[in-house]
């Protein structure tokens, strides 16, 4: 079974999120601030917030945690890294695709409305597939030599 | 689907056990738990406020006559008055009638509907019972349905009792124009309030308004009436955008873009929503703004509790010889998404004329 290492790895997830939540955020925040946004911002935050924030915040507080113990060689399994990754450029991409696709549509503004709820229904179930997949990533790691946390950081 | 009561049966016997007993006992069914109530207490307009609701849409009750309105799969038809049926009727001496129900039979001739009315256990609400049977078919079994009905707060003061009153003075308007005389009101004196209304219907459906896309109301002291249009949905230039989002409180969807520049604009940005109603108000009474301006809500409101005709005791009144026609124009932005509530515009950018000209109320501008 083909090894990565576990650092890297977690730091290429980490920066496909970083990235990907950074243009969804960077588009929503322009939006908002636009004199006619196409959605009503108090919904578009309520929509994007839970889009991301949980797989997110998992993400990056594992990268600080790891990034706080000093380590031997730390491996994890490259396939389950591989669907991570895959899975997680997959979901971002869906969820900037809902704001950037609503004016290709011809929506009317309740339709725009709508289309935030509908998009739910595409973007749970990937969500949840993501966070199965990082689960197992995360399992898959190996201990070459046992954790020290690292005093005074 | 309405259940249906009734029996397929040939035999006169069983009709008539159905006559006397099942239908009185759907009515103690429904009526069993409500208690008498003064009959003035059932006077005035009564509507159903759910606006996608089927059957009995309007009730005017007037002493034991009742007037109602009935909708079925879109169409609107009004149903002669009646004499209604006083159910347990009480009359304490010195005391006010009260009455259980009361029971209005409408004959049509191609169907017969039974309305039964109470007391709601909430002041200014009454319930009904509707039964319907068709009178071409053999089985004529009923159908049943129930609802309830809100008295309308427009019928309050200075309302005459033959329709709901239109506010007044009228809200603040957007834009105010005179209509040409002939146009509306006729440079005959001899003409009647009915002509001058059968003079804007034809021009409202000429102009596209179907009878479900404007209300009348009644000016106090009968001097005149006022006709609502219902909302439009119009571009930056007054014009209405073609139907199926012509009388929507929704804007129509944004043109596909075409190019990037295009595509980027419409990202960041949406068209605001334009709407506007137009109240056409004819009187020989001179119309001035009140203080207050409109809700889009309370209009769209206000248009379902209107009536769709002008009655014949209206009809006949002729008006001073300052009768005129004065359309007010209300207009209303929403300017970014459907979640804020449509603005009002106190003063338009375009003219009453404009708007008009838009509607195709008037062909041509002025």
């Amino acid at each position: 079974m083909k090894r990565i290492d576990l650092t890297q790895a977690q730091r290429r997830l980490a920066l496909a999120w970083l990235l990907g939540s950074g243009l969804a955020f960077g588009l929503v925040i322009l939006q908002s601030l636009s004199r006619q946004p196409p959605f009503p911002p108090d919904k578009q935050w309520q929509w994007l917030l839970p889009c991301l924030l949980p797989t997110l915040s998992l993400i990056l507080s594992t990268v600080v945690a790891e990034a706080r113990m000093v380590r031997a060689a730390a491996s994890a399994d490259l396939f389950s890294f591989q669907v991570s990754l895959g899975l997680s450029m997959f979901y971002l991409a869906l969820v900037l695709s809902t704001p950037l696709l609503a004016p290709l549509l011809q929506l009317t503004a309740a339709e725009r409305v709508e289309l935030l709820t509908k998009s739910q229904l595409w973007l749970g179930p990937v969500q949840g597939l993501v966070g199965l997949a990082l689960g197992a990533f995360f399992v898959s790691r190996e201990n070459d030599a046992p954790a020290v946390r690292v005093e005074g950081t | 689907m309405a259940p249906s009561i009734g029996d397929t049966s040939p035999f006169p016997l069983f009709r008539f056990i159905r006559a006397v007993f099942l239908v009185p006992a759907f009515g103690l069914v429904l009526f069993g738990s409500s208690t008498a109530g003064p009959l003035d207490d059932y006077q005035g307009y009564w509507s159903n406020q759910d606006p996608d609701a089927q059957g009995i849409a309007r009730l005017y009750i007037r002493g034991d006559r009742v007037q109602g309105v009935d909708k079925r799969c879109g169409l609107v038809r009004d149903l002669p008055e009646v004499t209604a049926i006083i159910c347990q009727r009480e009359c304490p001496e010195g005391g006010q009638t009260s009455a259980a129900a009361l029971e209005a039979v409408f004959s049509g001739t191609d169907e017969e509907i039974k309305v039964i009315i109470s007391h709601s256990s909430g002041p200014g609400r009454l319930k009904i019972g509707v039964m319907r049977r068709p009178t071409s078919e053999a089985t004529k079994n009923w159908t049943w349905a129930e609802a309830e009905l809100v008295k309308l707060e427009a019928m309050g003061e200075g309302a005459d009792g033959l329709l709901p009153a239109f506010p007044w003075p009228p809200p603040k308007a957007s834009a105010r124009a005179f209509l040409r005389k002939d146009l509306v009101v006729g440079n005959n004196a001899a003409d009647d309030l009915g002509k001058a209304f059968d003079r804007i219907v034809t021009v409202l459906q000429k102009a596209g308004f179907s009878s479900s896309e404007y209300s009348v109301y009644s000016i106090p002291t009968q001097r005149g009436f006022v006709v609502v249009t219902k909302i439009e949905n119009i571009d930056e230039t007054g014009h209405f955008i073609p139907k199926p989002h012509r009388f929507s409180a929704d804007e129509p969807p944004a043109s596909r873009p075409r190019t990037l520049l295009e595509y980027l604009k419409a990202l960041f940005n949406a068209p605001p929503g334009r709407f506007r109603f137009i109240a056409l108000a004819v009187t020989d009474l001179v119309v001035t703004e009140g203080p207050v301006a409109p809700d889009a809500h309370q209009l769209e409101k206000a248009l379902r509790e209107g009536g769709k005709f002008l009655p014949s005791e209206l009809r006949q009144i002729r008006l001073g010889s300052d009768r005129h026609c004065e359309a007010l124009v209300y207009e209303f932005v929403r300017p970014s998404s459907a979640a804020e509530e449509p603005r009002f515009v106190p003063s338009s950018n375009l003219s009453a004329e404009q708007h008009l000209a838009g509607a195709t109320i008037l062909r041509t501008h002025p």
